[in-house]
């Protein structure tokens, strides 16, 4: 086989997988014989791929076409870039931009920071039947569809809703959640925070679990209490993993959440609501403009294959970490 | 067996919880409101029964034991083709059946096999006016192999149907076989024709969603409140502000109006339509420049009045605060709590809400008031768009199978309009198929039972799939003129079934409420003007605009921008693609023929 993932973890082993390894290439009839059996095993997987993933990436012509139905897409007309000028000299297009990586961004960092800070505290518990049921009952909105959440939130959050009735006896008073471009934002954000936070703890909690003990146990024995062991063994332990998932997450800067957007939002916050992927919702998906709808989808993508090539690279610089 | 729960038991428990929470999301959304007929079938059936009894089937009297019917219905004859003529058309999704039926075996589909001799075949099935039928379509046309017939109901696609040859011309078979009835009940000045008919070609045959002014507003309010507070009806604007007021002083109202719009302000739904109306504008629709072309009506100066109104309602109280974040729940809340007086809706209300809404609190009342004057005495709303549909038969079809078509559609629009001569009582709303068991049954007196609503309509859309309902301006009119008639009978000379259709107050309110809003239909009507097919540009330029539009009108109402900025609204409105598309209204108005 080819090369190997080289993973470490710890302060001091900043070392590439180095010379010691001797690859050698070899022939393809030799890997065949030895391994045919798992090359088989693949192939209907393969072959999914190959049909739901690459040979739909025709598609993408789509993007640069007047495509009309009728006369499909090799007779349509070739127009070039017409499709991304008109979307760029859209009214609100730099707006719209603007609210779809702040809202991106801003959940991917409050999502993680939170799923990681759990983690450290459900960590600590140890394997009680208290913890079980608090990861369990955390992770479980993960599954819940934003369609049922929205609704929810929609009866909760308004000015006439229970919230705000509280907020209201405690003199905070009636807080726009939903109707305050202002307010909006957060709304989405620390929904998103609440709904995903058990699922983002799970990666971290597997990586803590990875820990040596004995390291805490040395630690302890030199005197360390609970802050230090955590700023001195657990952080540094999963410091590849946190950066690992930073990196992965970059690849989503420009998905803001469109079923919860489209869900939550009303007239009073395009101006901090609007995403990219609701434009192309009501400019693409509902008058039929599907060149305009696969011209965002193709820009979202292209933004994030560069995004994630970046943070690969970032990956192997920060975290050693190389997955080819 | 320890009594302790083992880690993979409560993960399993856990992951069932958690997987039908999860299928619980994936519960079937009702269609959207916004289709004129729908929402007696989508909205909660009320236990009283509404739909008008009709005559049973040919079959032979259902006398279930001692209890005969006391009236006979009849079908229009027809020739029945022999050996049968079979049709390949869409049907409609997501129907639930009784009883073992489906598309193929119910008591109306089996009527039009016995009595015409057609017979259909199920091409695909696909929601009607749904993403999904149009896919199916579209993927059809790209095969070639469209069915034998289907509807349309967007006029775009019929546009390019008809450009690129994909559908039969039929005006000579039209002619030849549409009856005279037929040909009366689609009036050739009506703006319906307008997507088929293409100089003297005609490319399919036109329907109207429904009946006409469908969705015409008109104003319900809590009788049982003025009652209380000894007031009177208001008939104008500004009475109507002075009533919301005192219904909110006297502690019986939160919120003077409902005001939560399914589109922008000037839309169905709750929406502020008949105040603009009142005003002598109309948002949303084209309306006159008073220089004989046409504009956009959200521009016009008097909107700028009407959103100073609302504004003035909005701070003092009379609207909630988040109307434009409400959603389709909280509406219903909102009128089923209580707490509001008045809101603008259509004739249907009284069957979609009201009468439940009375059911469960005794005390409550409601009133059909129509719209209220503005300062100038003018009264406004929009008209329903309720054309733009119709049915088309692929190119290449044989004749016999179009005439076929066409004469059934002939027989249907005969019993239904003819329904009191042919005794079909479930002729009323939606032209249902009456049989016992299906929308009536006895009860123990021999009377036909109240509190029954098996709500089939959707039989009819399958069948008449294709024509569906038959649908024609008046379709709706003709009946609820006659069973006003019946009032100033004697009831002793009535049967069974037209003693059920009376006896529900709903029945009753709602003829009156159709009525009034069909007689006042042309004083009050300020309609969209433009009925041609929307160009490249407005397909292009329309959905942000819109959304400016209505981000706009939320600010000025809700006060977040001074209604001065109004002016600036209409600037960017016009800069942001607003006047390339007026020119393209106003070629195509320059080549339509004038009328008052």
């Amino acid at each position: 086989m080819a090369d190997e993932i080289s993973f470490d973890a710890g302060p001091a082993a900043h070392r590439r997988a180095g010379p010691e390894i001797v690859r050698t290439r070899q022939s393809f009839s030799t890997i065949w014989r030895q391994h045919w059996q798992l090359y088989t095993m693949l192939l209907p997987a393969a072959v999914l791929l190959i049909l739901f993933r690459f040979y739909p990436l025709w598609g993408i012509s789509l993007a640069f076409i007047d495509w009309e139905p009728m006369k499909g897409v090799l007779g349509s007309a070739f127009v070039g870039l017409d499709v991304y000028r008109r979307i760029f000299s859209t009214p609100d297009m730099g707006l719209i931009i603007r609210n779809t990586v702040v809202i991106a961004v801003g959940k991917i960092i409050l999502v993680q920071s939170a799923g990681l800070a759990f983690a450290l505290i459900i960590h600590q518990l140890g394997w009680s039947l208290f913890r079980r049921i608090s990861q369990t009952l955390t992770t479980l909105p993960y599954f819940l569809s934003w369609i049922i959440v929205g609704g929810i939130m929609l009866q909760i959050l308004p000015t006439r809703g229970v919230l705000n009735m509280g907020l209201r006896e405690i003199g905070l008073g009636p807080i726009r959640f939903l109707t305050s471009p202002e307010v909006f934002p957060w709304t989405l954000i620390w929904s998103e925070v609440w709904k995903n936070l058990g699922f983002a703890a799970v990666i971290y909690l597997a990586a803590l679990v990875g820990i040596n003990p004995e390291l805490y146990e040395a630690a302890a024995v030199d005197g360390a209490g609970r802050g230090a062991r955590l700023l001195h063994v657990t952080l540094p332990g999963i410091a590849p993993t946190i950066v690992l998932m930073a990196c992965l997450n970059l690849g989503n800067v420009l998905e803001a959440g469109f079923e919860q957007v489209l869900v939550l939002q009303n007239p009073a916050v395009y101006a901090t609501g609007d995403i990219l992927d609701t434009y192309v919702y009501r400019a693409g998906i509902l008058s039929a403009q599907y060149s305009l709808a696969t011209a965002v989808g193709l820009l979202k993508s292209v933004v994030g294959f560069v995004m994630v090539c970046l943070s690969y690279w970032l990956a192997d610089r920060l975290a050693n970490y190389r997955v080819f | 067996m320890t009594a302790r729960v083992s880690r993979r038991k409560f993960l399993g428990g856990a992951a069932s919880v958690a997987a039908m929470t999860v299928l619980s999301a994936c519960a079937p959304q009702a269609p959207a409101p916004a289709q004129p007929a729908a929402p007696a079938a989508t909205k909660a059936p009320a236990p009283a029964a509404t739909q008008a009894p009709a005559p049973a089937t040919s079959a032979p009297v259902a006398a279930t034991g001692k209890c005969q019917m006391d009236w006979k219905p009849t079908w229009p004859q027809v020739k029945k083709y022999d050996p049968p003529i079979k049709i390949k058309a869409p049907f409609h999704a997501g129907v639930e059946f009784k009883k073992g039926d489906d598309w193929l075996n119910n008591p109306m589909y089996n009527r039009v096999k016995e009595q015409l001799g057609i017979e259909y075949e199920i091409h695909w099935q696909a929601a009607a006016r749904s993403a999904d039928y149009y896919a199916k379509l579209n993927a059809d046309l790209a095969s070639n192999s469209l069915p034998d017939l289907f509807p349309c109901w967007d006029p775009l696609l019929t546009e390019k149907l008809i450009s690129s040859g994909a559908v039969e011309e039929i005006s000579a078979i039209w002619e030849a076989t549409a009856s005279p009835l037929n040909k009366e009940k689609r009036p050739k000045d009506h703006p319906m024709w307008a997507a088929f008919l293409k100089g003297d070609k005609l490319y399919g045959v036109p329907w109207t969603n429904g009946p006409a002014h469908n969705s015409d507003l008109t104003m319900f309010i809590r009788q049982d409140w003025l009652e209380k507070l000894n007031l009177k009806a208001p008939t104008t604007i500004a009475e109507l502000e002075e009533t919301m007021r005192a219904f909110i002083k006297g502690k019986l109202a939160q919120y003077g109006m409902l005001l939560s719009p399914a589109d922008s302000l000037a839309s169905w739904g709750p929406s502020a339509q008949p105040i603009f109306g009142a005003y002598g504008c109309m948002p949303t629709a084209w309306r006159p420049d008073g220089k004989g072309g046409l504009e956009w009506g959200s521009i016009q100066p008097k909107v700028k009045e009407v959103l100073a109104l609302l504004n003035k309602w909005y701070k003092d109280g009379l609207l909630d605060p988040e109307f434009f974040a409400l959603d389709n729940a909280t509406r219903s809340k909102h009128k089923a709590s209580g707490l509001v007086g008045v809101y603008f809706q259509p004739w249907w209300e009284w069957q979609a809400n009201l009468e439940k809404l009375e059911m469960d609190n005794p005390s409550w009342k409601f009133a059909d008031i129509g719209l209220p004057a503005g300062p100038d005495g003018k009264r406004g709303r929009m008209d329903s768009r309720d054309f733009g549909s119709g049915t088309l038969f692929r190119k290449g079809l044989e004749p016999a199978k179009i005439k076929a078509a066409i004469e059934e559609l002939n027989w249907h629009m005969e019993r239904h309009a003819n329904w009191e001569k042919y005794q079909m009582y479930g002729e009323w709303r939606n032209g249902t198929a009456f049989v016992e068991g299906y929308e009536w049954e006895w009860n123990d007196k021999c009377e036909l039972k109240t509190g029954f609503n098996p709500n089939l309509w959707a039989y009819m859309v399958g069948v008449g799939f294709s024509f569906l309902q038959c649908g024609y301006p008046a379709y709706q009119y003709d009946i609820a003129k006659t069973i006003k008639e019946w009032y100033k009978l004697d009831p002793a000379k009535l049967n069974k079934a037209q003693r059920y259709l009376m006896s529900s107050r709903t029945q009753q309110r709602e003829a009156d409420s159709y009525l009034a809003i069909w007689d006042t239909a042309d004083k009050y009507q300020l309609r969209d003007l433009f009925w041609g097919v929307p160009s490249k540009q407005m397909v292009e330029l329309l959905p942000e605009l819109k959304k400016m539009e209505t981000q706009a009108f939320v600010d000025l109402v809700s006060g977040k921008r001074p209604l001065n900025d109004f002016e600036q609204y209409v600037a960017d409105w016009k800069k942001q693609g607003g006047d390339k598309i007026t020119a393209d209204v106003n070629a195509w108005y320059a080549t339509q023929p004038k009328k008052s």
